[in-house]
């Protein structure tokens, strides 16, 4: 089914707007919250409760992209549900390595003080101004958590470039984000 | 502060974006353009190859036909001095940080130091040759350990996306110790502008076999293809400043340009009838030395890497008036230079 199609059924507040999701975009949503959360039931019950999340937004929200928007919605509940099980002292088992990847982008932009606001602002200001095969490489490590080889498969390039390019789009983006934080000083 | 932060926030990216690399994975078109830019980056690269070393710089410098057109080229004017001008050794060149903390592993290459300019580059490579299988052949006695290139390409990465550029320049071999391969390349191309990286293939190392003479080629001892990014920063370029000098020995004029990124040396030598023979004999019993300040001495520059720090190429250019030849050398180190029994102080 079309994603417009769907969107209106949500629209129309017919609950087949969240079967027709759930058919379409579940198994990419629940391997995104699987990858962060490393626990299959977590997974599933996250997944669950985006499909929740995507009944309540829309409408109002019409999104362009209900992909993109049930990704991100997947991805910041996930986190969500990550932080509270740390909090409780349960173990990450994540297939990702969130303490890596948090402490690769963590070392430079510490001394920037920017709120959550703030930081989204600068953030997609950096990723308009990469080119898109920059861009993609960033968010696919970053915002999906997909490994180099994954990276290197879709993107048709080897590993050793992906690499290459991801560290230095990193080092760009802290630059930049270095930059904003001396401007709002 | 909450732990992944970072991580979480990323999480704020634009919808716009995430669709952007969603598609990527719905569309066939973007691998077959990329496939296509690599397919004619390697049919580019390849005729280069051909022409990598001697004649591929020989080529270079054959447009610029003349002693006098290559002085004029360089804006610069014929000093002539007693001995060589000194040539500032210069803070130059960028040592390249590992982009991970990775084990340097069988199968993996990396540049280690990179200096550029607008119309040049150097860079030092190391490659995990020990997946190869170098050590495991039966070479010609004429083999001297220096492996050659069956394989190589270049692109750059200019914001991320990968195009092509013109170059020509060679890759030799310093050393090969326990499966970890030493290079350098050295170039003149002109790099896009905006370039953050040089994207380089590099593989089939082999030999020149002189089996069936008078033919020449490549054996590849390894089908092995290695690859690598040199990581550029514009701000970092240099702006080569020439010294020109002109001395003349045994009838010879002798012109010598040395470039201040402080690497670059090429004695120039113009031949004409009545100095032929005398060039010639230079040439053939390799009359032209550095000696370096530590003692060590390199005499006929021509591929001789059996000084550690020197790093030589050599070249027949023009082929008709005059004939050159380039060294990769430390300046500041050395001490003199010889051209028959002329010696030239380095000050």
């Amino acid at each position: 089914m079309e994603d417009a199609k769907i969107v209106e059924l949500y629209f129309a507040r017919d609950e087949l707007a969240v079967s027709a999701t759930r058919e379409k975009y579940g198994r990419l949503l629940y391997s995104l919250a699987e990858r962060i959360l490393g626990e299959k039931q977590d997974a599933e019950e996250c997944l669950d409760d985006t499909l929740l999340a995507l009944w309540n937004a829309i409408p109002p929200e019409k999104p362009e992209s209900l992909k993109a928007y049930s990704c991100k919605t997947v991805r910041n509940l996930s986190f969500g549900r990550l932080s509270r099980n740390l909090a409780k002292k349960r173990a990450a088992n994540s297939g990702v390595p969130l303490d890596e990847l948090e402490a690769s982008l963590s070392d430079g932009l510490s001394q920037a003080r920017f709120s959550d606001a703030e930081f989204g602002i600068v953030l997609n200001s950096f990723l308009g101004k990469l080119r898109p095969t920059a861009r993609a490489v960033f968010l696919k490590r970053y915002f999906f958590f997909d490994t180099v080889p994954e990276i290197a498969r879709d993107l048709c390039m080897k590993d050793e470039r992906v690499k290459s390019l991801l560290f230095r789009t990193k080092k760009k983006f802290i630059g930049f984000i270095s930059e904003k934080g001396e401007d709002k000083q | 502060m909450k732990q992944y932060r970072y991580l979480d926030l990323i999480g704020k990216t634009d919808e716009r974006f995430i669709k952007e690399v969603l598609d990527i994975h719905d569309s066939e078109r973007r691998s077959i353009t990329m496939s296509k830019k690599r397919i004619v980056a390697v049919a580019v690269a390849a005729a280069l190859v051909l022409a990598l070393g001697v004649s591929a710089v020989a080529a270079y410098l054959r447009g610029l036909n003349t002693v006098e057109k290559y002085i004029s080229d360089r804006e610069e004017s014929i000093r002539l001095p007693e001995s060589f001008a000194t040539v500032a050794a210069q803070d130059i060149g960028t040592e390249i940080e590992p982009e991970d903390d990775e084990a340097f592993n069988p199968g993996d290459a990396r540049a280690t130091g990179v200096i550029v300019s607008r119309d040049s580059f150097y860079a030092t490579v190391e490659i995990n040759a020990s997946d190869a299988g170098l050590d495991d052949y039966d070479y010609p006695d004429y083999f001297d350990g220096k492996f050659q290139s069956g394989k190589f390409g270049m692109t750059a990465d200019v914001d991320g996306e990968e195009v092509l550029f013109g170059y020509t320049g060679n890759t030799p071999m310093v050393s090969c110790e326990d499966g970890i391969m030493t290079l350098v390349m050295h170039f003149s191309a002109y790099l896009p502008e905006g370039v953050d990286a040089i994207n380089v293939e590099i593989g089939e190392f082999g030999y020149t076999s002189y089996d069936n003479p008078p033919d020449k080629e490549h054996v590849a001892v390894s089908d092995k293809v290695y690859s690598f990014s040199i990581p550029v920063d514009e701000s970092d370029m240099v702006v080569p400043v020439n010294s020109v000098n002109e001395a003349e020995c045994d009838g010879v004029k002798f012109t010598a340009a040395v470039d201040s990124l402080g690497l670059h040396f090429y004695p120039q030598l113009e031949i004409s009838e009545e100095n032929n023979e005398t060039v010639r004999e230079i040439f053939d019993t390799n009359k032209i030395g550095i000696k370096m300040k530590d003692g060590t001495e390199m005499k006929g520059l021509f591929y001789d890497t059996s000084v550690p720090h020197v790093l030589a190429g050599g070249f027949m250019g023009a082929g008709e008036t005059y004939f050159s030849f380039e060294t990769l050398v430390d300046v500041e180190e050395i001490e003199s230079i010889s051209l028959g029994d002329a010696v030239f102080k380095f000050e």
